[in-house]
This record gives structure tokens, C-alpha cells and sequence, in this order.
């Protein structure tokens, strides 16, 4: 079975786009476009790697990265943003994401992210 | 038409309870009494400051232009503070509120708001002067306008990014998918990689627009428009 990935954001248009690009290296893409849904969603089906708008409604990026954290310390969160001052930075190293990606960014960034996010979780089952 | 006599000591207390630099000038524009502020403001005791014409016993600097001192310079036909006395011992009228600008020795350029008042002193007439010192104020407020300014460019960059950020994404996202497919005639290749590079372009200027740190603009047309590369923290001034 493919590997799923789970993209959070609130703009229908980017989730297409991710599922399209994703979907086309082979991995299975699960969308939210809410922190809630998102929380939902991986109450049903176990993901390991995601990517969580940091600006999303209601309950923003960094405050699920911590909710999902909780769930699943071993998942690799990546967070992507259009705009975030340093102590949003800072947040988000503490808050428990892997990385963080200033959107633009480009595909092959992310896809190269993806990869390392799943081996990195291979390398840990292993241990 | 001044109606009240004062007398020395009476005026003395008065002028001493005072906030503003206040000095009594008499007919040949020296200063016959001064509160502390005024002594405070000229840098000076009282010995100094009485007897002294106004201007040198301020501390202007072009009160020791000329050898025959305060009020014959050049530069003293367009003194304010010269005119305010004058017109007050003339016109038996006070003057009030008017700016200037004056140069102090060892305080430099001052803005000052002056005002004047005829008064009888012990049977003479002499005219009031008070004095202030704006300079301080002035250099704050232009601090808080120009920090108030920021605020509003950081709040409106920080909405811009954001906003631009998304489609931005969204482009660069199909681009790349589009960019990977094998059989792209020369034509489309090259156009994808044009909207690519632009794209990149505007990524780096949304990124400048993220790290507005100071507050500098640009002349546009007949207007000016801030200059996001030289506000940008990561340029220098």
C-alpha cells in the first residue's frame, strides 16, 4: 500500500495542487482544511508525515502540531507558511515541528521532505 | 494697556512657580529678572544672566557675532525673539505662542514656543517673556509618528504576504507538476520556466516584505512609495 501523507490547509486550491503533485509520486494524500478535521481524519487512519498550514481557522498550525504531537510522537510534521516572524519560528521548533517551509516552495523541496520524513520513520520502527 | 504694578519680589515668586523659562526684559532688552527655569535653560547663575540682553543672556550663538553683541547681526533682523520684545514694548500688546527656531552654545538647535506680556514693574514698563523649549517634545512625537508608521506598513506586509503567499503556491505547485512531464514542446518548456523564475522573484520579495524593519522610502512618479528592499532587514541602511 502506498505511503499516505496528510496536507492541512484552508484553501481548496493548495490541497488540490499538493494531492495532484503527491498523488503523481505515488503517495496517498489525505487533505483537511481545518485543524479539527484534521484531528478527525487521524482519529480514523494512522499518517506519520504531514504539512499544516500554520495559518489556518480556529485552531491554528502550531496549536495542532502540539494536539497531533500528543497522538503521535513519532510523526514528522512539516509546517508551511506565507508569512511568520521569528517568534513564529521559535513556536514552531517548540511546538515539535521537523522543519518549516515559506511558501512558495517548490514541489520537489517538499517531495525531498516527504522521503526523509518516511525514512526517517523506517529508521526508528528498525530500532 | 497694562493696568497692575508689580513689584520686584512679587513678580519674582510668580514667575518662579512657573513651569516655562520666564525672563523680564526692560527698554534696552535686558534681562532684569529670571525664574530658575530660565536659569536652568541658559546654563547659567544669576549673576550671569541679569543685566545681559536677552539673546546672549539665553546663550544664542549670534550674540557674540559682532562686537556690539546681541541684536546686530545679520542673521538677528530675523529674530523672532527680538521681534515678540520689540513689537510688545511698542505696542503695549502681548504676543503669544509664536515658533522659532534658535541655535544655543552648547544646547545647539532648539525649537522654542515664545510668548509676550507687557507689564508695569515697579512703575516701568517691561515686557514678560516666556520661553518653550519644544525641542524634546517635538523629536518624540516625530519618534512615535514614525514608529506608528511602521506598525501600519508591518501590519500591511504581514497581510500581503500572506495573501500573496497562497496563489503564489498554488502557481509555483502546477508549474513544477507541468515542468515534469516529458513531452513539453520547446515553446511551453521555456514559458514554464519564465513563470517559474518570476515566480521566484516575487517569493523573494514577499520574503523582503516579511522582514520590514525600518521605515524608508522611494520617490515614485510625483509620489513616493516605500522601498521594500531598503526596509527590509536584511538590507542595511
Amino acid at each position: 500500500m502506498n505511503p499516505a501523507i496528510l496536507v492541512v490547509d484552508d484553501e481548496k486550491a493548495i490541497l488540490h495542487m499538493f494531492s495532484l503533485a503527491f498523488s503523481k509520486k505515488g503517495y496517498q494524500v489525505r487533505s483537511a482544511e481545518s485543524a479539527e478535521e484534521a484531528l478527525e481524519l487521524l482519529k480514523l487512519e494512522k499518517i506519520h508525515v504531514m504539512f499544516l498550514d500554520l495559518n489556518l481557522p480556529g485552531m491554528n498550525g502550531i496549536e495542532l502540531c502540539r494536539a497531533i504531537k500528543k497522538e503521535l510522537p513519532m510523526a514528522v510534521l512539516y509546517a508551511l507558511t506565507g508569512y511568520a516572524s521569528l517568534f513564529e519560528l521559535s513556536d514552531c521548533r517548540d511546538a515539535g515541528f521537523d522543519d518549516y517551509f515559506k511558501k512558495p516552495v517548490s514541489m520537489s523541496l517538499l517531495l525531498e521532505a516527504t522521503e526523509a520524513g518516511f525514512e526517517k520513520i523506517e529508521r526508528w520502527r528498525k530500532v | 494697556m497694562t493696568t497692575v504694578e508689580y513689584s520686584k519680589e512679587g513678580l519674582l515668586e510668580i514667575i518662579n512657580a512657573l513651569p516655562l523659562a520666564i525672563c523680564v526684559i526692560d527698554k534696552n532688552r535686558s534681562v532684569i529678572l529670571a525664574n530658575q527655569v530660565a536659569y536652568k535653560f541658559s546654563n547659567k547663575n544669576k549673576e550671569p544672566l541679569i543685566s545681559q540682553i536677552a539673546g546672549k543672556a539665553l546663550g544664542c550663538i549670534n550674540s557674540d557675532k559682532t562686537p556690539k553683541g546681541c541684536g546686530f547681526d545679520l542673521d538677528c533682523s530675523r529674530c523672532k525673539l527680538r521681534e515678540a520684545i520689540a513689537h510688545t514694548f511698542e505696542n503695549r500688546e502681548p504676543q503669544h505662542l509664536i515658533e522659532t527656531r534658535m541655535r544655543f552654545k552648547g544646547k545647539g538647535l532648539r525649537i522654542l514656543r515664545i510668548s509676550t506680556q507687557p507689564l508695569n514693574l515697579g512703575g516701568d514698563e517691561v515686557v514678560l517673556l516666556s520661553i518653550e523649549d519644544l525641542t524634546d517634545a517635538r523629536s518624540h512625537e516625530r519618534t512615535r509618528l514614525e514608529k506608528e508608521k511602521l506598525t501600519a506598513v508591518l501590519e500591511t506586509a504581514g497581510a500581503v504576504c500572506h495573501e500573496l503567499s497562497q496563489p503564489l503556491q498554488v502557481i509555483n505547485g502546477f508549474c513544477d507538476i507541468l515542468a515534469e512531464k516529458k513531452d513539453l514542446d520547446p515553446e511551453t518548456s521555456h514559458a514554464l520556466d519564465a513563470i517559474l523564475k518570476e515566480i521566484k522573484r516575487m517569493g523573494r520579495l514577499n520574503h523582503d516584505l516579511m522582514h520590514i524593519t525600518r521605515y524608508e522610502t522611494k520617490p515614485y512618479l510625483r509620489s513616493k512609495i516605500i522601498d521594500i528592499e531598503k526596509s527590509s532587514a536584511d538590507s542595511y541602511p
